[in-house]
């Protein structure tokens, strides 16, 4: 069954394909000289979606409806207004929305903010509620900038949408983005002066485990699980893990015991610990922890996975699949037992992303 | 009156341009709004609200010069990236 990668790099996009997932091609490359955040797949209609920014000639979001051969982009309303001191820098993160609404797309941004599309990504608009919430004013710029990086919808009620805000914390809206709930608790911020604030955290990575209100979170400040849609977080790093600093997360298709990270040496020291790379894997919810290495670099490995750099795919057994900021993709075809190098020498990995066909 | 116009090579590629554009306009700003009609989604790639995006130059006949800047005959107008960070 043909795997197609998406990857999300500094000097843009790639599309990379293998048809057993052993060997792997290097097919597309687009919008070079662009930084690519993310680029994702619309299981509604097969469509690819790539955030798509310039620091220079700003941000825009791209769609591909024949795979990555060819693009169109828009940033029309994609803009906080002539009024605002909050602009929009970057996109991170594009989410296509649920299949009873065809066309409609959620982004993250820089500065933290959350738009919709309703026309496939040729027009946006803010969704002004949730830079309205009243703990806004304890959102502060993380190491990557003021980001929000994570959207999620939940598969079983499309009004329900997560979003994960550096450094803002998590927050949930259950009517489509009308109102907006925090939902931070039990995670700290030990840079505020009160380090168990409402808001403030600095959100990683969120994933939507395979089971009704379970998700995985890659914090700044550890790893943890909620079980009932995030109004509760439970630490499942403090126990078994080398370190509670990383930025991916990823999760088993199937499995909501099962889930992935990539913990980093500390936030100082953005890479792997002993720069030896390791991916970590839980087995039951996050109780126990192992840590996976064969095939992985062992020797002076002085590498990062950033947020969006860790993933599944949905085989049976489930791939997982790791980019490095050294521009390395690693690929387990046997839920991380074993690991090899499907592709090197790419520009710094942001994403990537794996669809069966 | 016809403006010679030169894009930045990154924003050539993207919309497939070869330069020089051959466009017309009073000011430096009716330029981008025609690039805009031509190539949509240009103005957000050179200007931010009402102003050059920060990394943005223009020259007007290798002068600079600003979106408000008026545009004699026999023009030469060129979009130019900054050079930042290496």
């Amino acid at each position: 069954m043909p795997i197609l990668l998406l990857v999300g790099t500094r000097n843009g996009g790639f599309i990379i394909r293998s048809p057993d997932r052993n060997s792997w091609q290097i097919t597309d490359h687009f919008f070079e000289s662009w930084s690519i955040q993310h680029v994702t797949y619309d299981r509604r209609d097969g469509s690819l979606y790539a955030a798509v920014n310039s620091h220079i000639y700003g941000p825009m979001v791209a769609r591909s409806i024949d795979l990555g051969k060819t693009w169109t982009h828009s940033s029309t309303g994609l803009t906080y207004g002539d009024g605002s001191r909050a602009r929009v820098k970057q996109v991170w993160q594009v989410c296509p929305g649920p299949p009873s609404r065809p066309g409609e797309l959620w982004v993250g941004v820089e500065d933290a903010g959350l738009f919709r599309s309703r026309d496939h990504g040729r027009t946006w608009e803010h969704v002004e509620s949730l830079r309205r919430h009243p703990t806004v004013s304890e959102w502060e710029p993380s190491g990557g900038g003021l980001i929000l990086a994570n959207v999620l919808i939940d598969p079983d009620d499309p009004d329900r949408i997560w979003v994960g805000v550096g450094a803002g914390g998590v927050y949930r809206s259950d009517d489509g983005g009308q109102t907006w709930k925090v939902l931070n608790r039990g995670i700290p911020a030990p840079w505020k002066p009160n380090p168990m604030p409402q808001a403030g955290q600095c959100v990683h990575k969120l994933r939507l485990a395979p089971k009704p209100g379970r998700l995985y979170h890659q914090n700044h400040v550890g790893m943890y699980r909620s079980d009932d849609y995030g109004e509760t977080w439970v630490d499942i790093g403090a126990n078994g893990l080398p370190s509670n600093f990383g930025f991916a997360a990823a999760v088993h298709p199937r499995d909501p015991d099962t889930a992935y990270f990539v913990p980093h040496i500390s936030d100082d020291r953005r890479y792997v610990p002993d720069a030896a790379m390791a991916v970590w894997r839980t087995r039951d919810g996050g109780k126990t922890w192992q840590k996976l290495t064969a095939g992985l670099p062992q020797d002076h490995a002085y590498l990062t996975v950033l947020r969006d750099g860790l993933a599944t795919d949905t085989l049976e057994p489930a791939g997982v699949y790791a980019g490095t900021s050294t521009g390395h993709i690693f690929v387990s075809a046997d839920e991380g037992d074993t690991w090899a190098l499907a592709v090197s020498f790419l520009p710094p990995i942001n994403s990537v992303e794996a669809v069966v066909l | 009156m016809a403006v010679r116009v030169y894009l930045p090579a990154q924003l050539c590629r993207l919309y497939q341009i070869k330069p020089p554009l051959e466009l017309k306009g009073a000011r430096v700003r009716d330029l981008v709004d025609e690039l805009d009609r031509r190539y949509p989604g240009m103005k957000d790639r050179l200007t931010e609200g009402r102003a050059l995006r920060p990394y943005i130059l223009v020259f007007v006949n290798q002068e600079p010069a600003d979106l408000d800047s008026l545009l004699p005959s026999d023009v030469e107008v060129r979009f130019v990236a900054a050079v930042a960070g290496g």
